[in-house]
């Protein structure tokens, strides 16, 4: 039993934590929120690929409205349900940074459902031979978007349960990216300088198709999608990093905050990058 | 009889999705402390929170001091009676101890500010709390929280004592503190108490009720249940996988309880344990090794 | 420091006095003076001072040390005009807390933010938060997932309808304001900036309603995935202020108004655990 794990070496540490996130990953799919997000995936895009031909690249919204978003709400719970028996799950033998660890690789469930989506998307758009005219590499790059939010959603919603304590945490996280998301769709209002590609694309997830006007011709945004997505993950991985300095005591803690900082220089060099690519609207 | 009872189910059964959590249960209880023995499933808790008045029963009828708790004035004046620590018991976040006691004799209608605070005062004592009553709860122990749950029902002196496990996580000197108070509060009090501990049952009750399956095994003085296991209690130098439980004690010899003696066995003094565990016959068929 | 005081002691009578308070401030004064210097004085006024007095301010000073001040909450509510033991009854909910006060001022800034700068979508976005603000508070005011000692407050003789309707009217207070002001300062919103107040106070009565059933949260979580539903659907189909047509709006209120009548129909049945965990 336990009793074997009293030492930890690093091998055992790799196998309990390789055991937690099994556990995590099932209950994560399980949870009905995830559940509902999927059938809400799937029936979204059922009803919107018929509108693929103008604004197929905008399609990621809706792995990043139902799995992302939705996730944010699922990790938190998840992270809230394994810390409130407090003192039986302190004294189990792997400690809080691993079952943080656990947790963070349980995000990737989402993410696996979101690739599975992007995959046939991209099949589906190839299958009806439309013109692809923004390019496949756009395209691929505007999907991953979609696919990198639903691993994101999760994790702000573990850093969120780790790090406070009130029960409607995870919902105003889910607002606050909601609205920050938002709030960054006034860079597509903005003249198509690179500072206006700086407001648009700040956001933990970003759409990149707009139009003038009702009538007007849609224009594809300016910046670059790919490194936008390396922003985005980058964005995971401080997420995921906070919310195991949480638990996380002496030299490990202090390894993390080292990590922590570099990831926010990468960052923040990710998104200058996506910033500095071409700011020119291309109309489709 | 001429005295009302403080307790008196009649027929009272609760199902919860088609299982008898409490099936036909016939009870009466006056003052003095009654021990309520049972499996875990057994309806210990349905029983407890039925006759807290938190729980309506699915048939059957509910007597408390005499009248049937149906309005709300009559469920007031009974709950103003009793005292009931529940089987979970948290405490609302960010309260002090003393804090979280206050809260509930607010809730009992304690309104003068210095009276209750005096009567806070009190039960922390009681449960000697009292050292530590200005520090929050999340940084009091387990046993700790426990006694602040007990406290929070001794409020008021109530008639009805309704106790569900109250000695869980509580150390043993602790414990003794504990029958003291209860003891005391059984001397003109009817105290209702679920335990899973027969040690406390036998320190403290004069009658005892066991609760198998939702249904009344045994409904009577402690010392008669003891009596049931004369004779079939013995010390063996083996165990004995025929008997009902045989587990190896401190001093090396097998206690086995069972119907037949084993061979080369001496009889021993049956316990309010053994009594239990021959009552409960089959489901406690167990052989293992004990401290 | 020498204790002598050139021989001089005050009598017996200028004691009791003092200790009445009927010395006179000139006499009082200088055996104040006199007091702090000389310890068998000190010694003999004790014996003038009534002990059950020592012990009233001796008692005060421990309950204040035990109990500590009341909440800032707490204390608001007693300027309030709201009766102290009530007082300390609403302040427990973990909706009134700080923490969730400030969840709410974060999210009022994200959701005006989005309002303001999101377009269609930012306004189906307040459309969705701003009614449901008031739900997720009164789901977390009550019940067994917003206290932990519910079922021991259960039993206590205090009218469980009244601690329901007390704390709904702290949490509707404390967030219907905010979200009214935020909404008036985002000039996109136009009239949705105050129309959303009906749906709201009617999810708000139906979560009332509902929770002689279940536990308010589950129920929450029923009418918020209810609202997001039908608000996400009149943003796809059009409009998203469809979901505040005239028509609707006057079923908003007729359903808010049976759901208090069910709520005063089935009120017993909060006296007791409704689903037994």
């Amino acid at each position: 039993m336990s009793a074997v794990l009293a030492r930890p070496a690093p091998s055992t540490r790799g196998a309990t934590l390789r055991t937690l996130a099994a556990a995590e990953a099932r209950r994560y799919a399980r949870s009905p929120v995830f559940l509902a997000g999927v059938l809400l995936l799937l029936w979204a895009t059922a009803t919107s690929l018929g509108d693929l031909d103008d604004a197929g690249g905008d399609l990621a919204v809706v792995p990043a409205a139902c799995l992302g978003l939705a996730g944010v709400l699922v990790g938190h719970s998840l992270t809230r349900s394994t810390s409130r028996p407090g003192d039986a799950v302190r004294a189990a033998p792997a400690d809080g940074a691993l079952r943080t660890a656990a947790l963070a690789l349980a995000c990737l469930v989402p993410g696996a459902v979101a690739l599975a989506w992007a995959v046939w998307v991209a099949l589906a758009l190839a299958a009806a031979d439309l013109p692809v005219a923004i390019g496949w590499g756009r395209q691929a790059g505007m999907l991953a978007t979609g696919v990198v939010a639903a691993v994101g959603g999760p994790l702000v919603g573990v850093l969120v349960g780790r790090w406070t304590r009130f029960p409607g945490a995870g919902l105003v996280a889910a607002v606050v990216l909601t609205g920050w998301t938002l709030a960054c769709t006034a860079g597509l209002m903005m003249t198509a300088t690179r500072w206006g590609t700086l407001v648009h694309l700040n956001a933990p997830f970003a759409t990149w198709t707009s139009a003038d006007g009702p009538d007007a011709p849609p224009w594809l945004a300016g910046g670059s999608p790919w490194w936008y997505v390396a922003y985005q993950v980058a964005l995971c991985g401080l997420a995921a990093t906070a919310a195991m300095v949480h638990e996380a005591t002496g030299a490990r803690r202090t390894r993390l905050w080292r990590v922590l900082a570099v990831l926010a220089v990468v960052a923040v060099g990710c998104l200058a990058l996506a910033c500095a690519a071409d700011p020119t609207r291309v109309f489709l | 009889m001429t005295v009302v009872p403080t307790v008196a189910l009649t027929g009272v059964t609760k199902r919860f999705r088609g299982t008898a959590a409490l099936d036909d249960v016939h009870l009466t209880l006056g003052p003095g402390i009654t021990g309520l023995l049972g499996p875990n499933g057994a309806g210990k808790t349905t029983l407890l929170r039925i006759t807290a008045t938190v729980l309506t029963p699915g048939a059957g009828e509910v007597v408390l001091f005499g009248t049937r708790p149906a309005g709300p004035e009559q469920l007031a004046a009974v709950r103003r009676r009793l005292g009931y620590l529940p089987q979970e018991m948290g405490h609302p976040r960010g309260f002090t101890g003393f804090g979280f006691v206050d809260y509930m004799a607010v809730l009992k209608e304690w309104t003068d500010r210095a009276a209750r605070h005096a009567e806070v005062r009190r039960v922390l004592e009681l449960v000697d709390l009292d050292g530590v009553a200005a520090r929050r709860v999340s940084a009091l122990s387990g046993g700790q929280r426990r006694r602040l749950g007990l406290a929070q029902a001794l409020l008021g002196d109530p008639d009805l004592l309704l106790l569900d496990e109250p000695t869980t996580g509580v150390d043993p000197g602790q414990r003794v503190t504990l029958r003291q108070v209860l003891s005391r509060a059984g001397e003109r009090s009817t105290v209702l108490l679920s335990t899973h501990q027969t040690e406390d049952v036998a320190a403290l009750c004069d009658r005892v009720v066991v609760l198998d399956g939702g249904r009344v095994r045994f409904d009577g003085a402690v010392a008669d249940l003891v009596a049931t296991a004369a004779g079939r209690v013995w010390l063996a130098d083996a165990p004995d996988p025929a008997a009902r439980a045989s587990w190896r004690t401190g001093t090396g010899r097998h206690r086995v309880v069972g119907q037949a003696a084993p061979a080369g066995a001496e009889p021993a003094e049956p316990t309010l344990e053994d009594a239990y565990l021959l009552l409960l016959g089959e489901r406690a068929r167990t052989t293992g090794v004990a401290a | 420091m020498s204790t002598s005081t050139g021989g001089w002691h005050a009598d017996e009578d200028l004691l009791s006095r003092y200790v009445r308070g009927d010395a006179g401030p000139v006499a009082a004064a200088s055996l104040e003076q006199h007091l702090l210097r000389c310890a068998s004085c000190r010694d003999r006024i004790a014996a003038h001072v009534p002990v059950p007095l020592l012990d009233a301010a001796w008692e005060r000073v421990r309950d204040e040390a035990v109990a500590g001040r009341p909440r800032r909450l707490e204390r608001l509510l007693v300027r309030l005009g709201v009766p102290a033991p009530d007082a300390l009854l609403v302040a427990t909910a973990p909706s009134l807390r700080t923490s969730w006060l400030v969840g709410l001022v974060v999210t009022l800034v994200f959701v005006g933010l989005g309002a303001a700068y999101g377009g269609d979508r930012g306004l189906t976005f307040f459309l969705l938060v701003a009614p449901l603000v008031p739900v997720a508070g009164v789901a977390f005011a009550y019940g067994p997932d917003a206290d932990p000692s519910h079922e021991a407050a259960l039993a206590t003789p205090y009218p469980a309808t009244r601690l329901l309707l007390l704390r709904t009217a702290a949490v509707l207070a404390a967030s219907l304001p905010p979200v009214l002001l935020a909404a008036l300062l985002v000039p996109a919103l136009s009239w949705t900036a105050v129309a959303w107040l009906l749906p709201a106070l009617s999810l708000t009565a139906a979560l009332l309603a509902a929770s002689t059933w279940v536990r308010p949260t589950v129920t929450a979580a029923a009418l918020g995935a209810g609202w997001t539903a039908a608000v996400t659907s009149a943003s796809r189909a059009a409009d998203p202020t469809a979901v505040l047509a005239p028509a609707l709006l006057v079923a908003y209120a007729v359903l808010g108004c049976l759901a208090l009548l069910v709520l005063a129909l089935r009120s017993r049945s909060l006296t007791t655990l409704g689903s037994p965990s």
